[in-house]
């Protein structure tokens, strides 16, 4: 896959990416929205293929995920889960080639804010049928 | 972070523009409520966008909070998500979808403005804010 440099808003963050997996997924879990305000899309790459500088914020948001910021501006970085075998879920926006790599999957899609369809023939799963394949979670936040 | 706000409309707005996308990793959800509302406790950081506006983040876990003009009595415009109560938020609107990714797009026949569009219901000059 295409390599890609991205950066924060500010620039203090910068991320060197040789490789990710070719889409991107959005996640419409609470937890998700919440810390997105609103949409959560992401680009999955192997640990080893992301090379970050700069002053990192992660937030441990459940015994089993981090989510990472740029402590200077707020600019939003990854997901990272201890089940998904570590790669990172990068968010497109801070990667400029980012803005056409197509979406795959849609999860908790009947947890997205209810005035927000994505149309597209990308695979699609409710909050019951992702959480019977991932038996790890213990359920969505309310 | 916690806050309460007043006069919450039902309705969203997706913003497309570069800045929401960086900061956010997509498109910003927002809902605008005027500040008189507004009551704030927490740790709240805030980032000076442009000379015009700024954007407010939790500091512990970087969850988006507003997007605010610097002009005094500015609405909020809130991070949809934050909200508590998300019943019956409708998406009324998207702006800048002349920068919006092509991987992604909204359904709906709501309006849809581009940059060069929205600005000018703003008054102020065209650039991402």
């Amino acid at each position: 896959m295409t390599a890609m440099k991205g950066h924060c808003l500010c620039g203090a963050v910068t991320l060197d990416v040789t490789a990710h997996r070719g889409f991107t997924a959005v996640c419409h879990c609470r937890m998700c929205q919440r810390w997105t305000g609103g949409l959560f899309i992401c680009v999955p790459a192997e640990e080893a293929d992301v090379q970050v500088t700069g002053p990192v914020v992660r937030f441990a948001s459940s015994d089993i995920a981090e989510r990472a910021f740029c402590a200077t501006c707020g600019s939003h970085l990854w997901f990272r889960g201890e089940n998904s075998d570590g790669h990172y879920a990068l968010m497109p926006g801070l990667f400029d080639a980012a803005r056409d790599i197509p979406l795959r999957s849609e999860i908790y899609v009947d947890r997205a804010l209810p005035g927000l369809a994505l149309p597209g023939d990308h695979r699609r799963a409710t909050r019951a049928e992702y959480e019977a394949k991932n038996a790890h979670l213990e359920g969505d936040l309310q | 972070v916690r806050f309460t706000a007043s006069d919450v409309p039902r309705h969203m707005h997706a913003c497309h523009c570069s800045i929401c996308r960086r900061i956010s990793g997509s498109a910003a959800m927002c809902v605008n409520v005027p500040a008189a509302g507004m009551a704030v406790t927490g740790e709240v950081r805030t980032y000076a966008s442009s000379d015009w506006a700024s954007r407010s983040f939790c500091g512990i876990c970087g969850t988006p909070l507003w997007y605010r003009l610097n002009r005094e009595g500015a609405d909020y415009s809130l991070a949809a998500g934050v909200l508590d109560d998300l019943t019956g938020l409708v998406l009324d609107q998207e702006i800048y979808v002349d920068t919006k990714p092509a991987g992604y797009a909204f359904a709906g026949d709501h309006p849809r403005l581009t940059e060069a569009e929205f600005m000018a219901t703003l008054g102020l000059p065209e650039g991402p804010a």
